[in-house]
């Protein structure tokens, strides 16, 4: 049976995945003895990039040790922590003293902005990329160098490497978030060593989170350089092909001494089902390449479906797809919405024009385009 | 930040000072009284212009507490000279307190912008590996806090497991009566012995050995019994041991009455780890 999203809260036992998605007032019902309003039915999820399958058998079996009666849910998980790190450093032919966990990526990215940049050590990025990084920055006084994305909706790695002299730590998310699109590793390797030559300070963050979808052979991981050199850190998650998002589980890979700084939190913010999760997920390189597979199709379709409707999608090397819709983002989402289809939130400066859609199950997008069609085959209104 | 300092007690829990260093903010240290106690005085000293001070009540590791109208007093003194300066009162021990002169710190947290009462999920509740950790505050308050905090920093297990050990208010009455017999067991353990131990209102001891931290923990863990990491100032003459079960108490007992005599066979070491709580 495909484990879903649902059916894996279900599994474990643990209570109903309605309990998950349930409001905060009706959480403050279920603390007073009172029954839970019914749930309304479940939108397809198009608006998250999280893997609809969830994290699979072997994880599910992992996590339900982990929380067994006698089993290590009431102590502090630091040993198995160190299982963890081993894990991950055998996967990438590293040692242990390469790699830090964290509660999601998240926290390596934040932990980078606080220890590489300052309010006179600035961050930069593509003005449209993931926008942690940029976001905690602006909240400790760090200025933000935002660079806008090239004719093709690529980073403009040219444009990033001339912000980066005197910066405190560029960002480079590849595949990028919400496009979609990839760098190949020649263009990659070239500007970082372009930034590295021309300012001696600055740190390169590359978020490899969509790693595991990259069909296109011109992709490398930036790891091996990663771990030779202390000025380059490689973020990775567990929330996307390895299907965890509800785990909160990231890691990065990176020098020794680097990793040392990174190490704000010691283990204390992972927790014993997470890391249970994370350690059986990484050793499942099978289950990673099934996963692959399984969203090239649904991508392909997808993009396949767009293109012939007259929509061109930006060449997508991830788990969704940035879509021009040819309209505002909202009125598209909100009609969406109103036929049980989820997709994803505005980004400037293209909220006039895409929406990013997630990829889901095959059978997911078949659903989703019918509703798709119906929708756009509204005239778009005038921006 | 870095202009306005933390204050805190030595020792106490470490977590708010190892934190303020990495971000380069000044600490004051106030030793804590002859009893283990928070010394409020020194502390409200230390408190001008203070950023936070961080007030453990039960304080860990040396177990004592002040009572309700002493922690009431001592917030109305800081910010009469300090208004600006934040509380944080940290109650991870709550659930355990037996002393009726206590009272949880949350009503002032509620009628104070500048008091915030931290709980845990980690002790009484059992969920150390869970991670799910809380703070009551007043809304605006809560939501500069928020502003700060990493989306999502709960995994879904732990807060359907927060939601169903909250829902269970008989489990932690049970729990806490546990405690109290085997922590009364503890205390009279070492007293018998002849060894001082701090007025305990937590689930541990802190004892007065009379001998270093480091030497007494790595002698009870080369016979397989972990106790608590060293605790400046105080780590040339107290220890802190955690109390588990009655029976484990028991088990443990003899162990450490070997340790104490400075007799008794080493056996195979077990592994001890740097960051305990």
């Amino acid at each position: 049976m495909a484990l879903t999203r649902r059916s894996f809260i279900e599994a474990v036992g643990i209570g109903g995945a309605g309990l998950l998605a349930t409001p905060r007032s009706v959480w403050a019902g279920l603390l007073q003895g009172t029954a839970p309003a019914p749930l309304a039915p479940r939108p397809l999820l198009l608006h998250n990039n999280e893997n609809p399958l969830g994290p699979g058998d072997a994880v599910l079996q992992a996590v339900r040790s982990a929380l067994a009666s006698g089993g290590p849910a009431g102590r502090y998980p630091w040993e198995d922590v160190n299982q963890l790190h081993k894990a991950i450093a055998d996967k990438f032919g590293v040692a242990p003293e390469n790699v830090i966990t964290g509660c999601g990526s998240t926290q390596v990215l934040r932990v980078g902005v606080q220890l590489f940049t300052s309010p006179v050590k600035p961050l930069v990025a593509g003005q449209l990329t993931y926008e942690e990084c940029a976001s905690y920055a602006s909240l400790i006084g760090t200025p933000v160098r935002a660079i806008p994305l090239d004719k093709s909706l690529q980073l403009d790695l040219d444009a990033m490497a001339e912000a980066a002299k005197g910066a405190g730590m560029v960002f480079l998310n590849n595949p990028n978030n919400p496009t979609g699109a990839l760098l190949p590793a020649a263009a990659v390797d070239r500007f970082i060593e372009k930034v590295l030559a021309a300012s001696p300070d600055v740190v390169v963050m590359i978020d490899e989170a969509y790693h595991d979808y990259v069909t296109d052979p011109s992709h490398r991981t930036q790891v091996a350089r990663a771990v030779k050199d202390p000025r380059v850190i490689v973020a990775r998650t567990f929330s996307k092909a390895h299907g965890m998002a509800g785990m909160r589980m990231g890691y990065a890979v990176g020098h020794p001494d680097t990793i040392k700084k990174l190490d704000w939190e010691g283990p204390n913010a992972l927790n014993v089902a997470g890391i249970a999760a994370a350690t059986a997920s990484i050793k499942d390189q099978g289950r990673l390449e099934r996963e692959q597979a399984r969203n090239t199709e649904a991508r392909k379709f997808t993009i396949d479906w767009f293109a012939r409707a007259g929509f061109p999608s930006v060449d997508s090397q991830t788990n969704f797809v940035f879509v021009d819709i040819q309209r505002p983002t909202k009125g598209f989402r909100e009609a969406c919405k109103e036929q049980g289809v989820l997709v994803a939130r505005d980004f400037p400066p293209f909220e006039k024009s895409h929406c990013r859609i997630s990829i889901g199950t095959l059978d997911e997008m078949k659903r989703a385009v019918a509703v798709f069609g119906k929708v756009l085959a509204v005239k778009a209104k005038a921006a | 930040s870095s202009s306005r300092h933390l204050v805190t007690a030595a020792p106490s829990f470490e977590n708010p000072e190892r934190m303020a260093e990495q971000l380069g903010v000044g600490v004051r240290r106030v030793p804590v009284g002859k009893d283990g106690r928070l010394d409020l005085e020194a502390m409200a000293q230390a408190a001008k212009w203070a950023g936070l001070i961080f007030f453990c009540n039960p304080n860990n590791p040396t177990s004592t507490l002040h009572p309700a109208k002493a922690v009431a007093e001592f917030v109305a003194r800081v910010h009469k000279e300090s208004p600006d300066t934040t509380i944080l009162i940290d109650e991870a021990y709550h659930d355990y307190v037996t002393d009726p002169a206590y009272a949880t710190a949350v009503p002032l947290a509620l009628e104070n912008p500048n008091v915030i009462v931290a709980r845990t999920l980690s002790k009484a509740y059992g969920m150390a590996g869970m991670r799910v950790g809380y703070a009551v505050a007043q809304p605006r308050t809560v939501e500069n806090f928020n502003r700060w905090a990493i989306t999502f920093n709960q995994n879904s297990l732990a807060v359907a497991a927060a939601i169903a050990a909250l829902g269970d208010p008989a489990h932690i009455e049970q729990e806490r009566a546990r405690n109290t017999e085997a922590r009364a067991f503890t205390t009279r353990f070492f007293t018998d012995l002849g060894y001082k131990v701090m007025d305990s209102q937590t689930n541990f001891v802190f004892v007065e050995t009379g001998r270093a931290a480091k030497e007494f923990k790595e002698a009870c863990a080369k016979r397989g019994i972990m106790v608590g990491r060293p605790f400046p100032p105080l780590e040339t003459k107290f220890a802190r041991v955690s109390i588990g079960t009655i029976d484990e108490m028991q088990k443990a007992g003899v162990v450490i009455a070997e340790v104490l005599r400075g007799e008794g066979p080493a056996r195979a070491s077990t592994s001890s780890n740097p960051q305990e709580r």
